[in-house]
């Protein structure tokens, strides 16, 4: 029967679509990030993912049992032309499920709260060797500004560079137009708004490269709006540092 | 007489909204903000006596090319002290330099003289003329002569003066910037679909100057529905063809398709477009079209209104995207955040263009939400009580209330925006953090615009499900409660888009918590709709059951993914990424794919006759396919930026881009099928009689197409229980 074979097509392509959307997200996971910020993220993210998936896939499996239960003869409350519907649904039911999802969005909000004040309350997380690093953002660089007095710029082709395993803090704001200042490995962006400075943290655990972009479309050239973060020993940056003042 | 004043009236205001964003406001004067170093001693009037002259600067300027100015002022007051003179001078391009100590350069580029440098009335400094040569540069110079006795007075006297020079490559008048092969993609499409429509109307269809006559001045609810449905598949053409280019810019790495600027400008128009002149309007073609008919009415309650909200409605979408055609429209985000939109960071008309046609689009908005107002609540048969209307009703009413609250925040926001743009009102300055202000009044209509867009593809959907599965919607009054409870929390959460930008953390809280309560009456809905199929007959070959049970499915994982940015924490990392150009274009795909729904459903009740099923069928599985194929890639791209023109190997995304280019031209194949099908129907199809779908509302009630009174007598209402329905008063 052809309602049949539509139906059958129709359960295969939202499943397919269900499958794929679940399997993107694995692979999504097993990208994870860098330093401490990405660890919490990571299990944010894996808790929302996994509640989510479920939920999809809950809802999915009911649908699919709801037309599991189709009929071929006319029920009895199909609307007429010209006739009040009869009503139906119980608000009980609605009751139950508004508390239902409302307690599990408090709960997950709980989580979210925990994460949010870690990625944003520094002074908790700062050590003597901690830092604050401003950060400038213009039409189309960064410029970064030590406390002992070191600036550069990342047109200049020089990496931002900062200590491993000492928490570092940036403030960040504009020297112009809306820009958003990211470390994406790091698991870290702060918006650069003229005339407001706002801060965040990083505390990177492992040495290397890392890109640095801008999150928000500030002109023809925001694409091409890149730094480096160039994440050293603390021996070498301490050259770096001193060395510097020096010259 | 009164007829023809009125018309004047018009054409005075019609020339001015044109007229207005060619006028550029000078900047606040020599004293102004900008100017914090010297040139304080100055009087409040400039003085015809002090010339300020400018020397060195070339009529045509080659690019990249160094250039040594010189400044001097003639006139002014007697030398009698130490201090002489000073000066300040402005460009929007190029860079100046200074080469002694005598003047110096401040952050924001513009160059006055040092504390050295304020004992003699001439200085000299370098311009470096900006590599692009094809612009017109204007300067301005003021020059301040003292007396030098020490303490500012009337004896202090400045001038000014504006000088300017042509890039070698400049054409003048308003510049047409051919930015290759793309421009001319859209300049060409747009001529071809005015074209194609002009010549299928003159030859195929016999247009003469009576039906000109009749489509330009009717006032029937379905004249101008038909109107709003031929407009807003034009205005969705453009955002379509548009989000075309923005893929065939991005489908392979360092792609040189498009540059910046224009990819901007396309990414700034498929955004405005899309949301405010495409899908929003075309759910107002059927409110038009199908609720006077659903409640029983002849016409809108103001039919006259409703035209004006039509027309005002087509010359702002074309108002705003004509800023193609002069020198580049809008390229700041459909989002336009300040201070990017400025006079100095976005010279020409583009943005001025598009608050222009933001305005007309707000006047259409505003004056249709009175009229459906009016007509939901006044012009219904007297049998049908508020809550026996039919769903898409219900949903266009609660649209409407939201418009009413919502859009005249974007009024002043746009008025103010262009207040700053022409006539230096200052609203928005950075230095008084315009910026946030802009986000906050922005999105305070921005965030419950997405309901108003989803809404009446939510009332579609809950019309045709119990009209295809024969059983009647399960917990109307539930859905009704919930899509009340979902209007006042959608106005109560604009600072989502806001969470990282330094808004108080408290506050940040409790936007997280109303975000996420959002999802209860969503959910709410989203069951009931799922239960109505509990024990119900469907018929699965009907078109309409097929693309809203696809947009069921796409409306669910937009939704799941709305919840995880919701998430205060989440948003840090997913903010600005192609992940949250993935949710909403999963949350308002899915709406578009309910609208497209909602043709299958009532073409034939407008043009009597069916959509072929077998094209139908291609256009459903090629929509449903290409936009899961575009968009799922784009949930893994959570570390690239969006709105960016170009992207390097080396980062990774590269697989993602080409998937999601390649489903875009799936779903831009689907709707060519589709318009195809439209256009061929309409002589072709078969005759669809009455009531195609079996349909319980009173759209059915009459023929289709309907005569041009709706109804040969007012439809009854009635209740299979009587008793129940004895009062009335609800």
């Amino acid at each position: 029967m052809i309602n049949r074979r539509y139906m059958a097509a129709l359960f295969f392509g939202v499943l397919l679509l269900l499958s794929t959307f679940a399997g993107i997200f694995n692979w999504f996971q097993g990208l994870g990030g860098t330093g401490e910020h990405a660890d919490v993220y990571d299990k944010l993210f894996t808790l929302y993912w996994g509640l989510g998936s479920a939920i999809t896939l809950g809802i999915f499996l009911w649908f699919f049992w709801m037309l599991s239960t189709t009929q071929d003869e006319e029920p009895g409350d199909v609307a007429k032309l010209g006739v009040i519907p009869i009503e139906r649904g119980d608000k009980k039911v609605a009751y139950a499920i508004s508390i239902v999802i409302t307690l599990f969005l408090l709960l997950l909000s709980s989580v979210t709260f925990d994460s949010i004040d870690f990625f944003e309350k520094h002074e908790q997380y700062e050590t003597d060797e901690s830092f604050t690093i401003k950060v400038t953002g213009y039409q189309y660089y960064w410029k970064y500004q030590y406390p002992n007095g070191i600036e550069y710029t990342s047109v200049e082709n020089e990496p931002l560079r900062i200590p491993v395993d000492v928490p570092i803090v940036f403030e960040v704001t504009s020297g112009d137009v809306f820009h958003s200042f990211a470390l994406p490995e790091h698991r870290i962006k702060i918006d650069a708004l003229p005339s407001r400075a706002n801060t965040g943290w990083i505390h990177a655990e492992e040495t290397g490269l890392y890109p640095v972009r801008c999150f928000e479309l500030c002109g023809d050239d925001h694409a091409i709006m890149m730094g480096e973060l160039l994440v050293m020993e603390k021996v070498e940056f301490d050259t770096w540092y001193s060395g510097e003042v020096d010259a | 007489m009164k007829r023809n004043s009125i018309f004047a009236l018009g054409i005075v205001l019609l020339i001015s909204v044109i007229a207005i964003p060619s006028f550029v406001a000078l900047p606040t004067g020599i004293g102004g903000d900008s100017v914090n170093n010297g040139c304080t001693c100055h009087n409040s009037e400039s003085s015809s006596d002090v010339i300020v002259t400018v020397e060195g600067l070339p009529e045509t300027f080659a690019g990249g090319q160094i250039y040594t100015l010189n400044i001097s002022i003639d006139g002014g007051p007697e030398i009698s002290g130490e201090n002489a003179g000073g000066f300040f001078i402005s460009t929007q391009l190029g860079e100046f330099q200074s080469i002694d100590n005598l003047t110096q350069i401040l952050d924001n580029g513009e160059a006055v003289h040092t504390a050295e440098g304020n004992d003699q009335r001439n200085w000299t400094l370098q311009w470096i003329a900006p590599t692009d040569d094809t612009k017109s540069i204007e300067f301005i110079a003021y020059g301040n002569a003292v007396d030098g006795d020490g303490h500012a007075d009337n004896e202090d006297l400045w001038g000014s003066t504006t000088l300017t020079t042509n890039g070698q490559n400049y054409v003048g008048g308003p510049s047409f910037s051919l930015d290759g092969i793309a421009w001319y993609l859209i300049v060409g499409l747009i001529l071809a679909i005015v074209l194609t429509v002009a010549l299928i109307l003159w030859k195929k269809l016999g247009w003469g100057l009576a039906e000109i006559r009749h489509w330009t001045t009717t006032t029937n609810h379905k004249d101008i529905g038909l109107l709003y449905l031929w407009t807003t598949i034009l205005f969705a053409l453009i955002g379509l063809a548009l989000s075309v280019l923005i893929r065939l810019q991005l489908i392979v790495p360092d792609n040189e398709f498009m540059t910046g600027g224009l990819f901007n400008e396309a990414v700034t128009m498929h955004g405005a477009v899309m949301v405010l002149f495409a899908v929003s309007p075309m759910s107002f073609a059927f409110a038009n079209y199908i609720v006077p008919l659903q409640i029983g009415a002849d016409d809108m309650a103001f039919p006259r209104l409703n035209a004006l909200s039509f027309w005002t409605l087509l010359f702002g979408g074309l108002t705003a995207a004509s800023g193609f055609f002069f020198g580049g429209a809008a390229d700041a985000g459909w989002t336009f955040y300040s201070p990017l939109t400025s006079m100095e960071y976005s010279p020409g008309a583009g943005i001025s263009l598009a608050g222009a046609g933001l305005v007309l689009l707000i006047l259409s908005v505003s004056t249709s939400t009175v009229n459906f107002l009016v007509t939901i609540l006044r012009c219904r048969i007297p049998s049908m009580s508020l809550k026996d209307m039919p769903m898409f009703t219900w949903n266009i009413l609660f649209t409407v209330i939201l418009m009413l609250v919502i859009f005249p925040a974007l009024l002043g926001a746009v008025l103010m925006l262009v207040g700053d743009r022409v006539f230096n009102t200052l609203f928005f300055d950075p230095s008084i953090d315009g910026t946030t202000w802009w986000l906050h009044i922005f999105w305070f209509f921005g965030h419950p615009e997405v309901y108003v867009v989803l809404l009446p593809g939510l009332g579609m959907a809950m019309e045709i499900v119990p009209t295809m599965v024969k059983r009647t919607l399960y917990g109307k009054r539930i859905i009704i409660w919930a899509l009340a409870v979902a209007s006042v929390i959608s106005v109560l959460v604009w600072a989502h888009h806001m969470f990282i930008t330094g808004i108080d953390p408290t506050f940040r809280k409790i936007e997280t918590i109303g975000t996420e309560l959002v999802s209860v009456p969503f959910g709410l809905i989203y069951l009931c709709l799922l239960a109505t199929f509990y024990k119900s007959k469907p018929d699965f070959s009907k078109l309409p059951l097929a693309f809203v049970i696809g947009a069921i499915g796409i409306f669910l994982i937009g939704g799941v993914t709305g919840v995880y940015l919701s998430s205060v924490a989440m948003d840090v990392q997913l903010r600005g990424t192609y992940f949250l150009v993935a949710h909403f274009h999963y949350t308002l795909g899915s709406v578009a794919v309910m609208t497209l729904a909602g043709f299958y459903y009532w073409y034939p009740k407008m043009f009597g006759r069916m959509l072929d099923a077998k094209l139908g069928w291609w256009h459903f599985w090629l929509t449903f396919i290409g936009i899961n194929l575009t968009f799922i890639p784009l949930f893994g791209l959570w570390d690239m930026p969006r709105r960016i023109y170009v992207y390097q190997e080396s980062a990774g995304w590269a697989t993602e881009q080409l998937l999601a280019t390649i489903g875009s031209l799936i779903v831009f194949i689907a709707q060519c099928i589709f318009a195809w099908n439209f256009m061929r129907s309409l002589k072709s199809g078969e005759i669809a009689g009455d009531n195609p779908w079996n349909g319980s509302t009173f759209e059915w009630a009459t023929t289709s197409p309907p005569p041009s009174y709706n109804f040969e007598k007012p439809p009854v209402f009635e209740s299979e229980n009587l008793d129940k329905h004895t009062n009335q008063e609800e």
